[in-house]
């Protein structure tokens, strides 16, 4: 029964059958090399011929380069670049991480923030502020600068989360057809109000909405990560904390209360996190779409559902997802390049309806 | 210790469970009986919080109210009626989540070894790597009573006892696995833990409990050792069935036999 090797070295006998951490654990520090492979493939894709490795080069004293060139790659490099980059590092992490979030919240592994209106209200928050913020509500945002649209789009998000979970839970189970449709009627509520505004705007909001509602990177700015940047970092290290919660309340509300966790508390943080996260990505990019969907469930099929090691996995992948998305709609019809939006959601429909295919099939599940 | 008195729980404002006073000691098996409605269910979720309740419940010498959740995890566990989950969880992965709350009391390979311990106990060795979501559902309540013998994996901690809440752990069981189950809540009763159990099967409270509460209509109507309460009156009253008690041979034990006046003799048995 208990042989030699068991007891000689317990630490490697003793990975249990159906323990999957050590796996959970490889890929994040597998996603991790991915991330910077991604970060190096975003800084050197570009319809410039901006180099980052001439650049860096120049910058340890390894080559001579051209002054005109070199002024024109630090450039394009940190003032384009390299702001695109971060923001879309945040942004596909901040989606990714809402998207896991919710499905854990929801126990329901097709929730996402983009199917279930929590976009559309953060969208509202946001277009509220583009079309009414110049006259109408100039003297309550004037004093919040930069912030007034990632804040906005916040609120919204806060309560269409708040008012989905209100309608689609009822004593800690959702039922995923209520889910949907709460969040259809939610988006399309969110969608009229957003519609009205549009009406209104005029020819220069209206241009800078069309381009915005498609999602991009493309007008990444160091102001814009200053004002969305720490909203979506404050989401993701809170989401970080939730793990371990998130597992427990797969088993339901009261059990999770009975394994000691303080459901109420917990669910308000989680709903922040999420709100927060989508809020600042909408505001700055627009409707980014299926992020949220199709990086949790690539990672769970691989790892499993354990949020310990789900959580940091959909945050690196996301962020790489998003970069590489990004770095595509650069490439694929340069020297323009595509909205990231209509990238994410090529490849994300399609996704999103195997998924329901497999489900059907898959009744474990 | 558990203590409860003058406990009463409403929900929607109808009165649900009124007045009842009981202590559910430490060291022993205390089943609680009553026919379909009659507030079991209901008290034990109040004894779980999941109900808020008036009257005061202690538990060890805290008031269940003040309790942290963390805190309430350390002192018991709870089984619930069933459990579905809606991502592709491994048995073992379920089972390690009645380490939630912490891990009190073991060390750090001994924690590492506590979900395989607890299947072992529910007669699951090896199934750590199926997953929870493609066994049945006797299976799956297996699973789930060792996530929670994982969580109160010592009957006494620091001198304090442990309680297993059971909501009627074996209806969905066979007959062997009933036993089994059963064998082990006595088991945690006999090492120096409290267990409470909801149960349907009048034959089972009389074989293993210590205590039994008969609730009716919301209120407790009998009390006491499995030979004072299950008697011909007080379960036919309690059931409003025809219910005879017998004696089983060796120890005296009862036991409970549905009468009907539909039901076939022996007569009908027997081969022409």
């Amino acid at each position: 029964m208990t042989s030699l090797s068991t007891s000689a070295l317990p630490a490697l006998a003793h990975r249990a059958e159906g323990d999957r951490s050590h796996l959970g654990r490889a890929v994040v520090l597998g996603l991790v090399g991915v991330l910077v492979l991604a970060m190096v493939v975003s800084l050197t894709t570009g319809a410039s011929g901006a180099s980052a490795l001439a650049l860096a080069r120049h910058w340890l004293g390894l080559t001579q380069a051209a002054p005109d060139t070199l002024l024109r790659d630090q450039v394009v490099i940190l003032n384009i670049r390299l702001p695109r980059m971060l923001l879309g590092m945040l942004i596909g992490a901040g989606l990714a991480v809402s998207g896991l979030l919710m499905q854990g919240l929801f126990r329901n592994p097709l929730a996402d923030p983009g199917l279930v209106g929590v976009s559309s209200g953060s969208a509202l928050g946001a277009i509220i502020i583009i079309v009414l913020g110049g006259g109408l509500l100039a003297p309550v945002i004037a004093p919040l600068g930069i912030f007034a649209l990632p804040l906005a789009a916040f609120g919204g998000g806060v309560a269409t989360t708040a008012l989905l979970y209100r309608v689609a839970t009822r004593a800690g189970q959702t039922a995923i057809a209520t889910m949907l449709l709460a969040g259809i009627a939610i988006g399309a509520m969110a969608g009229a109000f957003s519609g009205v505004l549009v009406y209104i705007a005029s020819d220069n909001q209206l241009r800078d909405l069309t381009f915005w509602g498609m999602g991009s990177l493309a007008g990444a700015t160091w102001v814009k990560i200053l004002a969305a940047g720490p909203i979506i970092a404050i989401s993701l290290i809170v989401a970080a904390f939730l793990g371990k919660g998130l597992n427990a309340l797969t088993l339901g509300e009261a059990t999770a209360a009975h394994l000691g966790v303080p459901v109420q508390r917990f669910k308000i943080l989680a709903i922040l996190a999420v709100a927060g996260a989508t809020g600042a990505s909408v505001a700055v990019s627009g409707g980014i779409g299926f992020v949220g969907i199709v990086v949790p469930h690539l990672l769970r099929l691989v790892i499993g559902p354990d949020h310990r090691y789900l959580m940091p996995a959909t945050a690196l992948l996301g962020a790489s997802f998003l970069l590489m998305a990004d770095a595509l709609s650069r490439v694929i019809v340069a020297p323009a390049e595509l909205p990231i939006g209509i990238v994410t959601a090529a490849f994300g429909g399609p996704f999103f309806l195997w998924l329901l295919l497999q489900r059907r099939r898959n009744l474990a599940w | 210790m558990i203590t409860l008195s003058d406990v009463s729980v409403a929900i929607d404002g109808t009165p649900i469970v009124a007045d009842i006073s009981a202590t559910i000691p430490a060291g022993r098996l205390t089943a609680i009986i009553g026919p379909n409605g009659s507030g079991k269910s209901t008290l034990l979720k109040a004894l779980c919080r999941d109900l808020p309740f008036s009257g005061t419940i202690t538990l060890n010498g805290h008031d269940l109210r003040t309790l942290s959740p963390v805190a309430a995890a350390c002192h018991r566990a709870v089984l619930p009626q069933s459990s579905t989950l809606p991502f592709p969880f491994t048995v073992r992965e379920v089972v390690a989540m009645g380490l939630t709350a912490g891990r009190p009391g073991p060390n750090a390979q001994r924690v590492a070894r506590l979900p395989e311990e607890a299947l072992e106990r529910v007669d699951l060795s090896g199934f750590g790597g199926r997953y929870y979501g493609a066994l049945s559902g006797g299976e799956q309540q297996r699973v789930q009573l060792a996530r929670v013998l994982c969580q109160v994996w010592t009957p006494v901690l620091d001198g304090l006892p442990r309680f297993l809440f059971l909501d009627e752990p074996v209806s969905s069981l066979d007959i062997r696995h009933q036993l089994l189950i059963m064998d082990e809540a006595r088991r945690f009763a006999d090492t120096g833990g409290g267990v409470l159990v909801v149960l349907h099967d009048l034959n089972l409270a009389a074989m293993y409990a210590d205590q039994i509460l008969a609730l009716r209509a919301g209120r407790l109507v009998a009390a006491g050792a499995p030979i004072a309460v299950l008697t011909d009156e007080t379960i036919q009253s309690l059931f409003e069935a025809p219910l005879r008690v017998g004696a089983l041979p060796p120890a005296g034990a009862p036991f409970v036999l549905p009468q009907s006046t539909l039901a076939r003799s022996t007569q009908t048995f027997r081969v022409a």
